[in-house]
């Protein structure tokens, strides 16, 4: 068999299977396991895919594990951005997982000194991305959300003190106040939100008027909600009226590519 | 000779709206009752005026003591209201509604058109209102309407005029032409009784302030002596409103005034305003804001002074050429000055920069339409609809679409001259964000309005004007309701 030919058998089982192991690869194509791991090297500098230990993944399947970040979304990068004005040189933050709470990495690479503590893995390799540092919490990983929770969430030694948390939810309620569906979640927020100087409570519109299972905070525990315009009136008029700023957030700042 | 409530309570059921009142209306003096909605301010009109006999008390009227008044016998006592729902017959003519009640006769002993339409010119000119007294009623606005049921008072004689909440609905400028005519009424003698719910507007006008709450008057005194700091308190009991601001960091000076003088309104307004900087204009009806506000848009002429934009005189000889300039202008009457109430939402957007999207000799609708839609997502304009008519558009929306056709003309300078006047709380909450948002990008926004609290909770400096002058800048460090306050009514700060 020629090279040449190799080489497309193999990019049509990763194709078709994702990933590939090196033995089994070699005994199929009937070569050396030497000569497949050439083969290999040469398909990942051609950025096809990437070598494991013992065998290799495709490289879009590595690319969705790696960083599987939310589609293109300009109401939640619009959040985002206004959560990064809040977090200045120096400080430390909580970021919990979710899927605003996820873009705001990239909007705070150029600020100075910034901790990350975060319970969630992929906002961890999103900090990666633009060198902060970062400090990544204990626990289990929930089903499949990347983030952690749990009783070994964080080492009671480890005594740390940060000054605000952004917390991102599943529902706000007033009747409610601000909810989560995952008990270890839950509890997990409330211990961030009893570790720092301020709560910021990050939500996009579709999760207001909705209740969760478990309660994080009451509505007039928190001082902060970011969300954005499409907020209902209801809620704007009454955290405006009742010491709670309400951000909705506008994105003006693509204006000249966009029209 | 005074009107004098002496303990009046006025019982509803089982409820007291107002509970042994005792107050002293004097002539010559502007007397302002000051109370939140439901307090009982206007239920103290309607004893005064004969709607309402009290429960319990007196009246005591030309040394002549009622125990409850009708509405004939309080107009025969020269009582007399311009109300809020101001009543006019629009098909007669503005002479007639003057004289309704009292048409001037000839010597034959009829009604004589010809003298009613004399005396209506000159009452109304003495008045500074410049209208036809022979037109019909029908055309005018708010403002005038009130006028003409001041005139019809002061053809009856009056002595006593109330006023229950009279700026409702009228515009920043409106308001200054009635403070006029009211400060006029009192030199003349009358017996002035100004309801509102407005602190700034109370401190502007009045002599006198009883504030009331609850039915009960919790503070009266002359304005001057006012305790400032228990104001609020006393109207509101506690209100917590919490203002969105986003800090945003400050870019190089991009809008400037230097000097600006208009001979008896303004004198040497000089400000800068940074990129991404919120710089508050505060001061009372009277202080010269609102005409700032325009001069800045180049729609009022100004004698002397000097309008930068990045270190680049302008000349602002009308608001096209501020427009030219990216400067932007937004204000309680948002028909009136940006959006034009014929055309849809669409084509008001593109307005300002309709040559963007023309294409040969023709709009290109497609990208007309999409750019609507992009801005309709944006800002959350509601209805969706791009052929909406903007004139169906609530309050809030309409703002909206008026920062959309700004944005879309590229400006750079935000003058917002009271730009949540008359929005429901929510519609406030979004103009708060969108000015984070403009800040955001770096625009300079210029932010004129009556309400100190908003001033304070959105704006990085608020200049305080007072009778045309500059009393005071505040730095967002020293900024606080009561000092603001007294800079605006002329008071000490200590």
């Amino acid at each position: 068999m020629l090279v040449a030919e190799r080489l497309k058998k193999i990019k049509e089982i990763l194709l078709q299977k994702k990933h590939v192991d090196v033995a089994t690869l070699a005994e199929s194509l009937n070569v050396s396991e030497v000569t497949i791991r050439r083969d290999l090297d040469k398909l990942e500098s051609e950025g096809f895919l990437i070598k494991t230990y013992g065998g290799a993944i495709l490289k879009e399947e590595a690319s969705k594990i790696l960083s599987p970040i939310v589609e293109e979304d300009s109401e939640k990068e619009a959040i985002a951005k206004v959560c990064s004005y809040m977090i200045e040189d120096n400080q430390a933050i909580i970021l919990t997982g979710g899927n605003i709470c996820r873009l705001i990495p990239k909007y705070i690479k150029e600020k100075k000194n910034i901790t990350i503590v975060t319970n969630d893995l992929i906002l961890a390799l999103e900090c990666i991305k633009y060198s902060i540092q970062t400090i990544v919490t204990g626990g289990y990983l929930i089903g499949n959300t990347f983030m952690l929770a749990g009783p070994i969430l964080v080492n009671p030694n480890m005594d740390i003190f940060v000054d605000k948390a952004f917390i991102e939810i599943d529902g706000v309620s007033l009747e409610r106040g601000f909810t989560v569906n995952n008990i270890d979640l839950a509890n997990a927020y409330k211990y961030f939100k009893s570790i720092s100087k301020e709560t910021i409570i990050v939500a996009d519109s579709s999760k207001f008027d909705k209740i969760s299972l478990f309660q994080i905070a009451k509505v007039d525990e928190i001082k902060k909600v970011i969300s954005d315009t499409n907020v209902p009136d209801e809620y704007k008029s009454f955290f405006f009226e009742n010491g709670i700023q309400i951000f909705c957030s506008f994105d003006f700042s693509d204006l000249e590519r966009e029209v | 000779m005074p009107v004098i409530l002496s303990n009046v309570s006025k019982k509803f059921d089982e409820f007291y709206a107002l509970k042994k009142i005792n107050l002293e209306f004097f002539e010559g003096e502007i007397h302002v009752i000051l109370g939140k909605n439901g307090s009982g301010k206007t239920t103290i009109t309607k004893i005064i005026n004969g709607t309402y006999a009290p429960s319990e008390g007196k009246i005591i009227i030309d040394n002549k003591t009622f125990s409850s008044l009708n509405p004939l016998l309080a107009k025969s006592l020269g009582i007399f209201t311009v109300h809020q729902d101001l009543l006019y017959f629009p098909h007669l003519s503005i002479a007639e509604n003057i004289f309704i009640e009292n048409k001037p006769k000839n010597h034959l002993g009829l009604i004589s058109t010809k003298k009613m339409i004399k005396f209506s010119s000159e009452i109304l000119s003495k008045m500074g209102v410049n209208i036809n007294p022979a037109a019909l009623c029908k055309n005018l606005g708010t403002s005038q309407l009130q006028v003409i049921e001041i005139c019809r008072a002061l053809v009856q004689d009056a002595k006593t005029i109330i006023f229950d909440e009279p700026t409702a609905g009228l515009t920043s400028y409106e308001i200054e032409n009635l403070f006029k005519i009211i400060n006029d009424l009192k030199q003349k003698g009358i017996i002035i009784i100004f309801v509102t719910n407005m602190v700034e507007e109370a401190l502007s006008i009045a002599d006198k302030i009883t504030i009331i709450r609850d039915g009960e008057v919790v503070a009266s005194d002359r304005v001057t002596s006012f305790n400032l700091n228990r104001t609020i308190s006393l109207i509101f009991g506690s209100i917590n409103r919490t203002y969105p601001k986003l800090k945003v960091e400050k870019g190089t000076v991009i809008f400037s005034v230097k000097n600006l003088t208009k001979s008896g309104i303004l004198e040497n307004i000089s400000f800068d305003v940074r990129a991404g900087e919120v710089y508050g204009i505060a001061g009372l009806v009277g202080s010269g804001r609102s005409f700032l506000a325009k001069a800045l848009f180049g729609a009022e002429k100004i004698d002397s002074g000097n309008i930068y934009i990045k270190g680049i005189p302008l000349k602002l000889s009308s608001p096209s050429d501020a427009i030219k300039n990216g400067i932007a202008f937004m204000s309680e009457d948002r028909i009136g000055t940006g959006l034009f109430k014929t055309l849809n939402i669409a084509n008001n957007i593109i307005s300002s920069n309709i040559w963007n999207i023309v294409n040969g000799f023709f709009i290109d609708s497609s990208r007309q339409e999409k750019i609507a839609n992009f801005f309709i997502k944006r800002l959350g304009i509601k209805p969706k609809e791009i052929s909406q008519n903007i004139a169906t558009l609530s309050g809030g929306n309409q703002q909206k679409v008026l920062i959309a056709k700004w944005l879309f003309s590229q400006s750079i300078v935000f003058i917002l001259d009271e730009p949540t006047k008359g929005l429901d709380l929510a519609s406030k909450v979004e103009v708060y964000n969108i000015i984070n948002e403009l800040a955001r990008i770096g625009c300079a926004i210029v932010f004129i309005s009556s309400e100190f609290s908003e001033l304070i909770g959105m704006c990085d400096r608020i200049l305080v004007l007072r009778q045309g002058k500059i009393a005071k800048e505040y730095s967002k460090k020293e900024m606080n309701y009561d000092s603001i306050l007294k800079s605006a009514i002329g008071l000490q700060n200590n």
